[in-house]
C-alpha cells in the first residue's frame, strides 16, 4: 500500500510553508532537547566501541524510520542525528556543547520570529516572485509544446520532447503549489492554473493529429502563436511587477485568427483530423480571453 | 531480501547499517578524529529512491567542498577530513548501491501507482460531477488542487527512467509507460479545463448518461491497471464490460445535439465544448487500453 506520506520532499515543504512560527519554534525547542539526550547517552556509551555503535545505529534506524514515517518532520528528525554524529565526534567538552545548542536553537528561533515579524511584506514579496515564477514556468512549457507541433524530428524523438514538456510541468507544479500555500486560496481562483488547464487542452493536438507533416502547412502561423503567447506571459509578468497595467492580447487574437483562416482553406481540406486543430484553435481563443482577465483575477 | 521491498524499511537499514560500519570504521582508522566518516555515510546514504550513482557522487562533492571551507585552514587538516568523507562516503554508495540496490521493477510501480490512484479518484468525481452530486466548484477544488499536490514533488516520479545510464533494453518499456501517463495526466487538466468553460447555456443532460457510462468503464480499466501494477492478486474481472459500445453511444448521442458542419461548429461555443469533453474520454479510453495491453504484455510490469 503506498501512502501520500512517502512524498519525503512535498510534505516538508508544505509543513515549513504552512507551520507557524509558534508551531517551527516548539519543533526547533523539542529537536534541541532531543540532541541533548542522544548526545547524553553517545557520550556515556563512547567508553566501549561495540555499545556505542549500536547505540548510534539504534538512533539512526529510529530517526530515519519516524522521519519517514512522519515526513513532515524528517529534517527535524534528520537533524538529531546529523547534529549528534558531528558534536559526539568533535572532542568538545560539555560546556562546550550545551552551549553550541543552545546558541544554534536561540539563533534559529529568533530567525522564526524575525521572519514573523516581517511577515506583511515578505508575503507580499514572495507572492509576487512566486507569481513571475510559475508564469515563466508556463511560457517554458508553452514553448515546449510548440516545438513539438513545428519540429520535424517529433516523432523520431519523441522521448526527447516530451521530457522537455514534463521538465516544465515539474517545474509548473512545484512553483503553483507554493503560489497556492502562499495565498492559501483554491487553485481554480489562480488564473495561472486556468491558463495551464487551458494550455493541457491545447497540448491535445500534438497526440490527435497522426501525420505530423500537417504542421508544416501552417509552421509559420504556429511560430508566431507561439511567439504572441510569449509575448502576453512576458506582459503578465509586467502586470505583476507593476510596470504595465494591460495584457495586450490582440497580436494573438491576429494570429490565432490567420491559423483560423488556413484552417477552412488549406489544412480542412488536406488534414486527416481537422476536428483537431477546429478544437486546438478554440482553446487558443479560450485562452487568449483567460489572458485578458488577467489583470481583473489577480 | 524480504525487509529490502518496503521502501522506508530499506532505508532505515541502510542508513542504520552504514552508520554502524563507519563508526567502527571511524574507530580504528580515522585520519581526522572526528566523526567526519561518519557523517559522511549518515548523508549519502539518504538519498531517495532510484537515485544513480551520480547523485551520490553530489552529495559527496558537496561534503568535500564543506570540508574544505570549514576552519582550521591547515592541509593537513584539511586532507584529514577529506580522506574521512571520501571513506564515509563510499560505504554509503557500498549500502545504498550495492548491498541494497534498488530493484527497478518495483521501484518504477511505486513511482507511478500513486498518480495512477489519485487519476482513479479523479475520475470518480468526475462521475459525481457528470451525475449532478457534484457542484462544479467543489469538483474543481478538490481535483486540482490534489493532482498539483501530489506531481508538485518528483521525489517518488521515476525520474530515472530518462537518465542516461538507464538499462538500454529496458529504457523504451518504461519511458512509453511514463509518456502515456503523462499524457492522461494532461487529458485531466484539459478536462478541469473544459469542465471550468461549462455554464448554464449548456446542456449536459443530453449526454451525461452517456458520459457515466464511460467514465465509469474508464474507472474500472484504471482499477485493472491498478491491481496489475500492484499485483493485487483479487483482480475483478468483468466480462460483460462493453468498451467500445459506450463510446458509439456517447458518439451518437452528440451527434444529436452539435452541429454536423464545422463551419457551423465555430459559432457554437458550447457545442464545442461538448466536442472536446467527448473527445478527451475517447483519448483517455484508448490511452488506458493502450496502456493495460503494454503492461500486461510485459512481464516486467
Amino acid at each position: 500500500m503506498i501512502d501520500d506520506h512517502e512524498w519525503v520532499l512535498a510534505r516538508i515543504f508544505h509543513h515549513i510553508a504552512t507551520a507557524t512560527p509558534y508551531q517551527r519554534s516548539q519543533y526547533l525547542l523539542a529537536t534541541g532537547i532531543a540532541i541533548l539526550f542522544s548526545l547524553i547517552i553517545a557520550r556515556g556509551t563512547a567508553s566501549w566501541l561495540p555499545l556505542h555503535a549500536f547505540y548510534l545505529f539504534v538512533l539512526t534506524t529510529t530517526t530515519t524510520y519516524f522521519g519517514l514515517k512522519y515526513t513532515q518532520y524528517f529534517i527535524y528528525f534528520f537533524s538529531i542525528t546529523l547534529i549528534t554524529m558531528i558534536l559526539n565526534g568533535a572532542h568538545l567538552t560539555w560546556q562546550h556543547e550545551v552551549h553550541f545548542i543552545v546558541w544554534g536553537g536561540a539563533i534559529a528561533v529568533g530567525l522564526v520570529f524575525l521572519q514573523w515579524l516581517l511577515i506583511p511584506g515578505f508575503r507580499v514579496r514572495a507572492v509576487r516572485s512566486c507569481r513571475i515564477k510559475t508564469l515563466h514556468a508556463l511560457d517554458g512549457m508553452s514553448q515546449a509544446l510548440f516545438v513539438c507541433l513545428t519540429n520535424t524530428d517529433y516523432k523520431e524523438d519523441l522521448y526527447v520532447f516530451e521530457r522537455r514538456i514534463h521538465v516544465q510541468k515539474t517545474k509548473y507544479f512545484s512553483r503553483v503549489y507554493r503560489l497556492i500555500r502562499l495565498k492559501n486560496c483554491h487553485s481554480e481562483h489562480l488564473p495561472e492554473v486556468r491558463l495551464f488547464n487551458l494550455l493541457m487542452e491545447c497540448a491535445q493536438l500534438r497526440r490527435r493529429v497522426s501525420d505530423h507533416t500537417i504542421f508544416s502547412l501552417c509552421r509559420n502561423e504556429l511560430l508566431a502563436i507561439a511567439k504572441a503567447m510569449s509575448q502576453i506571459f512576458c506582459n503578465m509578468k509586467w502586470v505583476i511587477q507593476q510596470k504595465s497595467e494591460v495584457i495586450d492580447t490582440e497580436i494573438l487574437n491576429e494570429q490565432i485568427n490567420q491559423l483560423e483562416n488556413l484552417f477552412y482553406s488549406v489544412i480542412n481540406v488536406a488534414s486527416r483530423e481537422p476536428l483537431a486543430f477546429l478544437l486546438f484553435i478554440a482553446g487558443l481563443h479560450a485562452f487568449c480571453e483567460e489572458a485578458n482577465d488577467f489583470c481583473r483575477a489577480l | 531480501m524480504i525487509f529490502a521491498e518496503r521502501f522506508e524499511t530499506r532505508q532505515v537499514f541502510i542508513v542504520g547499517f552504514a552508520v554502524l560500519l563507519a563508526v567502527i570504521v571511524n574507530d580504528y582508522f580515522s585520519f581526522s578524529h572526528a566523526a567526519w566518516m561518519v557523517v559522511g555515510a549518515l548523508i549519502v546514504a539518504q538519498l531517495a529512491r532510484g537515485a544513480p550513482l551520480r547523485q551520490s557522487l553530489i552529495y559527496c562533492v558537496v561534503m568535500l567542498v564543506f570540508a574544505i571551507l570549514l576552519p582550521p585552514y591547515v592541509i593537513d587538516a584539511t586532507r584529514n577530513r577529506l580522506i574521512d568523507i571520501g571513506m564515509g562516503a563510499l560505504i554509503g554508495v557500498l549500502f545504498q548501491q550495492i548491498l541494497f540496490p534498488m530493484k527497478i521493477y518495483p521501484a518504477f510501480r511505486v513511482g507511478v501507482l500513486p498518480i495512477l490512484r489519485l487519476l482513479q479518484n479523479d475520475l470518480q468525481r468526475e462521475i459525481y460531477f457528470f451525475s449532478h452530486q457534484l457542484s462544479k466548484q467543489i469538483y474543481l477544488q478538490q481535483s486540482s488542487e490534489r493532482m498539483i499536490a501530489l506531481l508538485q514533488s518528483d521525489s517518488l516520479y521515476p525520474e530515472w527512467v530518462y537518465a542516461v545510464g538507464f538499462n538500454p533494453g529496458l529504457r523504451a518499456g518504461f519511458r512509453f509507460f511514463l509518456i502515456q501517463l503523462e499524457s492522461i495526466v494532461e487529458i485531466f487538466f484539459s478536462l478541469h479545463a473544459l469542465i471550468g468553460a461549462v455554464s448554464d447555456a449548456i446542456d449536459l443532460d443530453v449526454i451525461s448518461s452517456e458520459i457515466g457510462v464511460v467514465l465509469k468503464n474508464n474507472e474500472y480499466l484504471f482499477g485493472t491497471l491498478i491491481d496489475h501494477l500492484s499485483e493485487c492478486k483479487s483482480q475483478k474481472t468483468n466480462n460483460s464490460i462493453d468498451l467500445t459500445g459506450d463510446i458509439v453511444a456517447l458518439e451518437n448521442a452528440l451527434e444529436q445535439c452539435v452541429p454536423v458542419s464545422l463551419e457551423l461548429l465555430t459559432i457554437a461555443p458550447s457545442a464545442m465544448i461538448l466536442i472536446a469533453i467527448v473527445r478527451d474520454l475517447k483519448d483517455l479510453r484508448e490511452i488506458l487500453l493502450r496502456l493495460i495491453e503494454s503492461s500486461m504484455g510485459n512481464d516486467a510490469l
